[in-house]
């Protein structure tokens, strides 16, 4: 990763946060999205390098079911959104991953597919994880409806007006996925495939563009069916009525173990966020244009913070110190800028004086007026995980301890012979094949732990070095006790990677999974963070931005 | 690169297309790694145990195939370290290396003074040698030098793929495990790995769903109380 020029006059090691600060999970859970989101970092692109979007077929019927293609082409290459819409009975429809049929299924084909690709995905795509797709296909997603909220807008279209403001703004979205699947599962292309094409080779990028394509889908269902409902008298859904609807999207915990098992990549999406707000920490000036930018996006922030709805107490509890902490940042800038440093004085300002949510939201605000020492830094936040594979086993079991103390002090801390940090315990489930978090003391299962209590195993390694001699290498050890590898292999790794751990442990009867959903939410750019109990969310992707529709007319900043 | 048939019919994967399962390198990946996991190996080894049967596979060469007869051999009888002396590496006992903990011996040693590579290494008798080639990759790669294999006069060398190696790598799968040795060869070439499916070993369905039923002793089964206290249990969607 460079540093901007800035770097070379002013010693930037003071702008850092430390990972002790940065990884734990109660400020995980308060992440906001910001302009290195992924949905952000998708919509920069397509919108300067001028994608086209276009929908290339639509063939639903009066009661709704049938398909429908979206092409967005590149500089170089199409990507080809497929749509399968259906008529799901309410019983049917359940976000659940034990579901077998949706309100609408979804494929991402790499290129513009024929129609005999189009026949191959509809006898596959459907049926979702009981479908097989190709290499030719990059994701496999699906949705349902908002019932109340698609009810209500079909049914006002289809008489000739529009729908309730107050209702659109409630729900938000006329769909939520329930699963944007990628990166090689049933059967589509792996990661490899495109990790090197510019457009998708940032986290995530297909999936974002599968979901900003749905969100098209869903305002063209809704107008098909109000205008076979309605005849004549039906109007289409107004272009600010629709810029209000984002897709939402039910997730549960399923996400949560994501960021531990991919360390390398969590360091990178961290490191890359911790450096943009140390290089903006770091400048010497507000401009005038900075000032006003960052006041426009502390407009933006409000109207979403007194939008944003939860029935969580936890959230709800949240959002207070959040709407509390953006009329204090209000209030701070009243008399901002001033003195040299104006973005660290203003920083450090929020450190001392807002919650954990409204630091977090300020970082977010900080990073809004930058993007020309920002945006770049998209390019760093991939990460390949079999980088850090091979073990170096000629470090001595000295060195280790050593490497354990420094980069696991937070997990030595723990004290494990209390019953309450070993409380819980993450188990994959033979229904489904999904993790599930498991009570240790009262439920059967915890034989078959999944490794994701890290600080334990850090732990449990520690001590097993005492076995051996300080100065023999640790491929002893690992030919002893091979049951070591993985920890080693990990603390190998993140000692080389400081944001690769979250610093908590996993295992804490009082750890909240939905601090790992909403950090890794936020990174993907979603908003309306809506936990519907401490392993299961409702969130919002692209509400309030552009729809490839209005990116082709012409586009919009 | 591809495989000829003759090379699949020797490593007893020559199957009719209709009982193969074109899978995805992740997907191939994650149920090698549940399946050995389930086998009973440990984490970490599951993970190698994932990474060289997705290289494997990568080269168009039935890895799952080769995993599951190394869990089956390891579960009837646990398999030992190698026993290393200077020159030779064996199981004891008259026994056969495992492939996948000489495959991660080799490689923690390979930097070590006096490790395997720092002359020639005799491996006495290895099961399934073909599950060692991934990992004597990794030392290639590491080491920026060619593993050269020796065995009966034969000689191939090992780079960081098979893709220059069609009919040495033939003769080493067509030949017995035994008599086996390892060195250093020459500079390592330039092999870009085409990271299209193209080439990409299918798995046959009696392998997929034997590993299957390995990776599912990974798992826990449902109860009601799990059922109820599972994410997103007790709540309409239709709402």
């Amino acid at each position: 990763m460079t540093h901007a020029a800035q770097s070379n006059m002013t010693n930037m090691t003071e702008f850092y946060r430390p990972p002790a600060q940065v990884m734990r999970l109660s400020r995980m859970g308060s992440a906001h999205p910001m302009r290195l989101s992924f949905l952000r970092v998708l919509l920069r692109r397509v919108q300067a390098e001028g994608w086209q979007f276009t929908r290339s077929l639509w063939e639903v019927d009066a009661k709704g079911v049938g398909r429908a293609v979206y092409v967005a082409k590149g500089p170089q290459r199409s990507y080809a959104l497929v749509a399968f819409a259906h008529d799901l009975p309410d019983e049917m429809r359940s976000d659940r991953v034990i579901a077998t049929a949706w309100d609408a299924t979804f494929a991402l084909f790499d290129g513009v597919p024929t129609a005999a690709d189009l026949d191959r995905l509809q006898a596959n795509v459907p049926l979702q994880e009981a479908g097989r797709i190709s290499s030719k296909e990059l994701c496999l997603s699906r949705a349902n409806r908002s019932v109340r909220l698609f009810a209500h807008v079909v049914e006002a279209l289809s008489e000739g007006r529009q729908p309730d403001a107050a209702e659109i703004a409630s729900v938000g979205y006329l769909m939520r996925t329930t699963a944007v699947y990628g990166s090689g599962k049933f059967g589509a292309a792996d990661r490899a495939k495109i990790a090197d094409r510019a457009e998708l080779s940032a986290p995530f990028q297909a999936e974002m563009l599968v979901v900003w394509l749905i969100r098209w889908f869903t305002v063209d269902i809704v107008n098909h069916l109000a205008a076979v409902r309605g005849g004549a008298k039906a109007v289409p859904l107004a272009d600010e009525m629709a810029r209000q609807l984002g897709v939402g999207n039910s997730t549960g915990l399923g996400m949560a173990p994501f960021l531990v098992r991919h360390p390398m990549l969590l360091n990178n999406w961290m490191s890359a966020r911790e450096e943009a707000l140390a290089r903006v920490r770091s400048l010497e000036i507000a401009t005038p244009q900075q000032s006003a930018a960052l006041h426009a996006a502390l407009d933006a922030a409000e109207e979403n913070a007194a939008a944003w709805r939860s029935g969580h107490p936890g959230q709800q509890a949240k959002l207070a110190d959040l709407r509390a902490d953006l009329a204090r940042i209000r209030a701070r800038l009243a008399a901002w800028p001033e003195g040299p440093q104006p973005w660290n004085a203003l920083w450090l300002w929020g450190e001392a004086t807002l919650s954990e949510e409204g630091q977090e939201a300020l970082l977010a605000l900080c990073l809004e007026p930058h993007a020309e020492i920002v945006d770049g830094l998209a390019d760093c936040m991939s990460a390949t995980e079999a980088d850090g594979f091979r073990i170096d086993a000629t470090m001595t079991i000295g060195a280790l301890r050593d490497l354990l103390q420094k980069s696991y002090d937070w997990a030595l801390k723990i004290d494990f012979t209390d019953p309450a940090q070993t409380a819980r315990f993450w188990y994959v489930s033979e229904e489904k094949l999904e993790p599930r978090l498991g009570e240790r003391w009262s439920e059967e299962g915890a034989a078959l732990e999944q490794p994701l209590g890290i600080a334990r195993l850090a732990r449990a390694l520690y001590e097993a070095l005492d076995q051996w001699p300080d100065d023999s290498p640790i491929a002893e050890m690992l030919l002893g006790d091979p049951d070591q590898r993985l920890m080693v292999r990990r603390a190998q790794a993140a000692a080389r990677r400081p944001y690769s751990e979250v610093r908590d442990n996993l295992l804490g009867a009082d750890m909240l999974p939905i601090d790992l959903m909403r950090c890794k939410l936020a990174f993907f750019g979603a908003s309306h963070f809506d936990p519907r109990s401490d392993k299961w969310v409702r969130i919002s992707l692209f509400r309030g931005l552009p729809y490839p529709s209005e990116l082709s007319a012409g586009g919009l900043s | 690169m591809k495989i000829e048939a003759g090379v699949q019919a020797r490593l007893g994967t020559a199957v009719p297309e209709a009982m193969l399962c074109p899978l995805s390198r992740s997907e191939t990946e994650g149920l090698a790694f549940k399946a050995a996991r389930g086998a009973g190996l440990g984490w970490g080894l599951a993970e190698e145990a994932a990474f060289a049967t997705g290289w494997l596979a990568a080269q168009g060469i039935d890895g799952a195939g080769a995993l599951l007869a190394c869990l089956v051999a390891r579960m009837s009888r646990p398999a030992a370290p190698p026993v290393m002396t200077k020159g030779r590496w064996s199981a004891g006992e008259g026994r056969a290396l495992c492939p996948l903990a000489t495959g991660v011996a080799l490689v923690d040693f390979a930097f070590l003074e006096d490790g395997p590579f720092a002359a020639k290494t005799a491996l006495e008798l290895v099961h399934l040698p073909v599950l060692l080639l991934p990992f004597l990759s990794q030392v290639a790669i590491a080491k920026r030098q060619t593993v050269r294999i020796d065995w009966n006069g034969h000689v191939f060398d090992l780079g960081a793929s098979l893709a220059v190696q069609g009919a040495a790598f033939a003769k080493f799968c067509a030949s017995p495990a035994a008599g086996l040795s390892l060195s250093l060869g020459g500079p390592l070439p330039e092999t870009p790995v085409a990271p299209d499916r193209a080439g990409f070993a299918a798995v046959s369905t009696y392998t997929l769903s034997a590993l299957e039923s390995l990776a599912l002793r990974t798992t826990v089964p449902a109860t009601e109380a799990s059922r109820q206290g599972g994410a997103g249990a007790g709540t309409s969607d239709n709402d």
